[in-house]
């Protein structure tokens, strides 16, 4: 691999106020991996997205993406690169699936250039890609969360970006459409892409990703692959739980929380 | 919405306009009929008193002209505001615009009691630069970040809006022989129109349109959001400026001349969404054409419902705007959201 998709040297960053620091923290994404980001509430899982898409800049050390960093990226430049799916979405009033799907285009065709066949055959195929032929005419007001969730993947793939950023990508899903999802991304990763994404399952890390970086205080704490990080021992400490280990689908190795035993 | 369905409603909506400006033109305490009103506008000669043609081309003309370009830019205002702030209940005066321009026109109305001199005149310019300082007053005071969470910035705009609706009632409780002017200036109206404030309305916001209908597409981006439009490969605080510093330049203008009228940019933007989809190119153009339209009709209105005198035509869209905004609650009710 000649550069990583996302490089980070000692990069560290502190909110206005509060106690908390994220890193310093330095870790290299390649394109091709499906990257799962693990870790407790407040481990800095979404700081490290922001940090990767730019919203934010690090207070020292470097984030680059594809060799520069991502506030150095025209910003339609950077729309081309990467997608970003962040937490929280807003529901924008007025527009159609079909036509929230296809502001995915934007990066491309920027605020001018029209519209072309080649742009159209993209938004079709991601609309049916996600299974949304259905509500393509429905006001993305309507949608149920799940739906939502999915109509804003198609969107961010229709930027056919190297770097796929997304926080909790399974949000809102039921587990069938949580697992499509997963599936497709490790598909897409297969293809090239490098992919980023915030799970909260540690399961989904063990039955999907390629590369999983646990993430503490702020900090990584660990990368490598997923079977040989998410140690029982090593999540117990984090999390404050007695997990453990048990044989799932395909003799694949799973995690649970014992029966009888609450979560604290 | 498909392409030619908005060409065609965009058409109907420019025909409906040429047809309200003639009779905006034709109607009035003298009534001018077709054929002379042609001639007239034509620059011939014919069988009518020399009289109309200094109605037509002094007096009515420049008014209708006034009406159409005010409603239009305060229209395509609304547009952008709803746009950046994701809230259809958003519209330029929030941004402190109305409360800046009516500061301005007061201090100007009180200190100088001026007719108005070449041009815009003294109230008009110094309404004028109210509402641009009072503007400028709101982004700083909103700060950084102002964009990312569009509330920041409207609260902000409320705030100071409040503030400067407590220095013109402050000016009007030492200036009580003043009243009447200011409340009349505030409620707006085009009585006092001309050709230099035409083309002062004219220079400004016909461009800031052009470039507002243009930028169609960045709308679109930004009105997804801050997180979302920057994944999109937008700088939305720049983008964001940029169309809210035209909106504001825009509006002033309108104001400026025409006092500030309300509604307009709450209440066309929506019936322009109720027609098609959320294309801000087409929102642009479109609410330009139906601002346009309500205003002349409205003005016409203002002055011809009780002759010789006027009501002010802040009065008529209010009339026309509340009920309209009654039904919008309604429906948004029933559906659980206000997209028309």
């Amino acid at each position: 691999m000649d550069r990583p998709a996302v490089r980070l040297e000692s990069a560290s960053w502190k909110p206005g106020k509060g106690d908390f620091v994220f890193g310093p923290v330095a870790g290299e994404a390649a394109a091709g991996r499906f990257i799962a980001l693990v870790g407790p509430n407040g481990a800095g899982k979404s700081t490290l997205l922001n940090l990767i898409g730019g919203v934010t800049s690090p207070d020292s050390g470097s984030v680059t993406v594809f060799g520069r960093s991502p506030g150095k990226w025209k910003p339609r430049e950077r729309g081309r690169l990467m997608a970003f799916l962040s937490q929280d979405p807003e529901r924008p009033f007025g527009f159609s699936v079909s036509e929230y799907v296809a502001l995915g285009r934007f990066p491309s065709t920027g605020p001018f250039r029209a519209v072309g066949n080649g742009d159209r055959e993209v938004v079709e195929r991601e609309i049916r890609t996600w299974g949304l032929e259905e509500l393509a005419h429905r006001p993305v007001t309507t949608l149920s969360g799940g739906e939502f969730q999915r109509v804003r993947l198609a969107r961010s793939l229709c930027q056919e970006p190297g770097l796929l950023l997304m926080d909790e990508p399974g949000n809102h899903l039921d587990l069938s459409s949580r697992m499509g999802i997963l599936e497709r991304l490790r598909t897409d990763a297969a293809e090239g892409r490098c992919i980023l994404a915030v799970l909260h399952d540690v399961n989904d890390a063990l039955l999907y990703a390629d590369e999983v970086w646990l993430m503490n205080d702020g900090r990584v704490i660990e990368t490598g692959i997923p079977s040989e990080i998410l140690r029982p021992e090593r999540l117990n400490r984090i999390y404050g739980l007695e997990l453990q280990e048990f044989r799932g689908l395909k003799e694949l190795t799973m995690l649970g929380v014992p029966p009888r035993r609450g979560v604290q | 919405m498909k392409r030619s369905g908005a060409v065609v409603s965009g058409l109907s909506l420019a025909a409906l306009l040429i047809l309200a400006v003639g009779l905006s033109i034709s109607i009035g305490t003298v009534r001018i009929p077709t054929g002379d009103l042609a001639r007239i506008l034509a620059g011939r000669s014919g069988e009518f008193p020399e009289s109309w043609r200094i109605i037509v081309t002094k007096l009515r003309l420049p008014r209708v002209l006034a009406a159409m370009m005010t409603g239009g830019v305060l229209a395509t205002g609304g547009v952008a505001c709803q746009g950046i702030f994701r809230n259809p209940l958003s519209e330029p005066y929030l941004l402190g615009i109305s409360s800046g321009a009516a500061v301005g026109a007061t201090i100007a109305i009180v200190s100088l009691s001026a007719a108005g001199g070449a041009g815009l005149g003294l109230i008009g310019i110094s309404a004028f630069i109210g509402a641009l300082a009072v503007t400028t007053g709101v982004f700083i005071a909103a700060g950084r970040g102002a964009f990312r969470i569009p509330s920041t910035l409207l609260l902000t705009g409320i705030a100071i809006g409040f503030l400067a609706q407590a220095a013109i009632w402050l000016m009007m409780t030492f200036n009580r022989d003043q009243v009447e002017r200011i409340t009349f200036w505030t409620l707006g109206s085009f009585a006092a129109a001309n050709w230099s404030k035409v083309a002062w309305l004219a220079l400004i916001s016909i461009p800031v349109t052009a470039v507002l209908a243009a930028m169609g597409r960045v709308l679109d981006v930004l009105s997804t959001g801050h997180d979302s439009a920057w994944g999109l490969g937008l700088d939305p605080g720049r983008s964001a400026m940029l169309v809210l510093g035209l909106t504001a330049l825009g509006t002033a203008a309108a104001v400026a001349v025409a006092g500030s009228i309300g509604f307009v940019g709450l209440m066309v933007p929506h019936a322009i969404r109720i027609l098609g989809g959320p294309s801000h190119r087409r929102l642009v153009v479109h609410s330009w054409l139906g601002g346009a339209l309500l205003l002349v009709l409205a003005d016409l209105l203002a002055r011809t419902v009780r002759p010789p005198g006027e009501i002010p035509v802040g009065v008529v869209t209010a009339l026309l705007g509340a009920p309209f905004l009654l039904v919008l609650a309604r429906r948004s009710g029933k559906q659980g959201r206000l997209d028309g």
